[in-house]
């Protein structure tokens, strides 16, 4: 890779180890990618911020640029947490598990990350532009930003996501480049796409269907037949879809590079059934209900909310069973100013923020099973070395049905 | 003997290392199947389900999941559970940043697929220079 004079200076240590250390990262990765040189992002997305999933090799990483005096240069803002900051007594946290990650929360504050915790941070003005170079890290949110806004980010892992928000550049491959911004796979809707679980269905079958093929960067989808999606339920899809490495998609009439389906070299195709949709609900259908349902994943916006709130409207929860939604603390801030959150509580509700379903510890002794109306929670939810729960889909209505009494 | 050229990551420098492979063709799914405290794989219905891989070169295609994964390569490193070396047919991004960070030598880019020319067992010599590296199988 061709490093500009700057680049060689911080290399030599020049600006100090911080940045010497996140450089030489970005080096090892653009190499490995055999990019020809590092581009300079306008804003970076950093995940990794659990101590579930980041351990202690997570405060010590955070510790080592910390006293090193290193900070971000670009905007970044930051993935869930594995708590509520405020209500993480609330959730069955214990004291050792919030310490640790009080400490990582301090640790990204120190180095100027906006630490408004979320996997949606699109819902509260990180925005992007169309062609606009970014690093973003967490898989829902890399879809997202590709397909949804048509901005150009490869799917930052956790570790090079930080080194590229401290440099402010990441290397010049993948999905930077438009020649690998085209669909290599078809799919045609004939089934009806109601809800947002359904859309999340949708991302299952498809990603599981592609997933024997090794695309360098992934399956990348081109969609026919699927009209008038909410931003949520392209979220839904991407998030589902992201499980299986997929990191962009495209919709005929709907995402912004529509010029690139042209081009498109489709080597397999598929057509969606109704029946296929049904069939792939009853795979995740609860054996029996759990006494816990999450909601949030990724992260609800204000319309999600909002739908919530307008199903548990003047009905309480069922004795015995909790109902939790996740979000932004921004979201709660608007939902809040619209009333939805007094309905939530009136009904039993628990809305918790920072944090999302996947990224928290459950308490094991409390609940033995989880349902959800999201395929990627039901993914990583089970997952043996996370939670290792069993995970149940019904749609956001029904999960209200079992769990709410009139 | 048989030595496979491929690459390596330039800031490991160089290095040679010696030890027992542990060989799959399947991908690892590092966050949520591969025990930080451990060593050990735990995902039902993979060939390595249940396995250590702790002081063994750990040969396998590419990393997938989470973009959270590297950390669980920092952690295994941490708990001094870590594989000695890691050698991938394509690998990815996640696997190849977690190398670089928790410093575990890693070799990629061989002609010939390494899950097929290495087998579980094998005693292996992995020598890293300059971003380039060799693979010996000695026995």
């Amino acid at each position: 890779m061709e490093l500009t004079k700057e680049e060689e200076q911080i290399l030599q240590g020049e600006s100090g180890e911080g940045p010497r250390a996140a450089l030489s990262l970005l080096i090892d990765v653009g190499d490995f990618f055999e990019a020809s040189k590092l581009i300079p992002i306008s804003s970076a997305h950093i995940s990794g911020v659990s101590y579930l999933t980041g351990g202690d090799g997570l405060i010590d990483q955070l510790s080592l640029f910390v006293e090193k005096g290193a900070k971000v240069s670009i905007p970044s803002t930051l993935n869930p947490c594995g708590m509520d900051r405020v209500n993480w007594e609330n959730m069955y946290i214990d004291l050792n598990f919030a310490t640790k990650q009080f400490e990582i929360l301090k640790l990204f504050d120190e180095l100027d990350v906006s630490t408004t915790c979320s996997c949606t941070p699109y819902d509260f003005g990180h925005l992007l532009s169309k062609g606009q170079h970014v690093a973003w890290a967490e898989s829902s949110a890399v879809t997202f930003a590709n397909s949804f806004f048509g901005a150009r980010t490869n799917k930052e892992d956790s570790l090079s996501v930080l080194a590229a928000a401290i440099i402010g550049k990441t290397p010049y491959y993948g999905f930077h480049l438009s020649e690998n911004r085209v669909p290599n796979v078809k799919v045609v809707v004939e089934a009806n796409l109601n809800e947002y679980t359904d859309y999340s269905i949708l991302g299952e079958i498809v990603g599981k269907t592609f997933s024997k093929h090794s695309f360098q960067y992934g399956a990348i989808p081109y969609f026919e037949k699927i009209t008038n999606p909410r931003p949520q339920e392209l979220k839904a899809l991407g998030a589902a879809l992201a499980s299986f490495g997929t990191q962009l998609y495209h919709v005929d009439g709907i995402t912004p590079e529509q010029e690139l389906l042209a081009y498109a070299e489709i080597v397999d195709e598929m057509v969606i059934t109704q029946d296929m949709l049904e069939k792939t609900y009853q795979s995740f259908y609860p054996e029996t209900i759990p006494d816990l349902t999450v909601i949030g994943c990724p992260n609800a916006n204000l319309e999600e909310i909002q739908n919530v709130a307008k199903l548990v409207k003047n009905k309480k929860i069922k004795e015995g069973k909790e109902f939790w939604v996740f979000s932004s603390a921004a979201q709660k801030a608007i939902a809040q100013s619209s009333g939805y959150i007094d309905i939530l509580q009136a009904a039993g509700v628990k809305f918790y923020t920072d944090t999302c379903p996947e990224v928290m510890p459950y308490d094991k002794m409390r609940f033995t099973s989880i349902l959800t109306n999201s395929v990627k929670a039901a993914h990583y939810i089970a997952a043996p070395s996370l939670n290792d729960l069993p995970t149940y889909i019904l749609p956001l209505k029904k999960c209200v049905e079992e769990f709410f009494n009139e | 003997m048989n030595k496979y050229y491929g690459k390596a990551l330039a800031s490991m420098g160089d290095q040679v290392i010696e030890g027992e492979a542990i060989v799959t063709s399947t991908p690892i799914t590092l966050l949520g199947f591969v025990n930080p405290k451990e060593g050990i794989i735990t995902q039902e219905g993979h060939d390595l389900n249940g396995l250590s891989i702790t002081n063994k070169i750990f040969v396998f295609p590419k990393g997938i999941g989470s973009t959270v994964g590297p950390y669980t390569l920092i952690n295994l490193m941490k708990n001094g559970k870590g594989p000695m070396a890691i050698i991938n047919r394509e690998s990815d991004q996640g696997t190849v940043s977690g190398c670089s960070v928790a410093r575990i030598p890693m070799g990629y880019g061989y002609d010939d697929d390494p899950t097929k020319f290495i087998k579980s067992g094998d005693n292996l010599r992995l020598t890293l220079s300059h971003g380039k590296s060799i693979i010996e199988i000695l026995s």
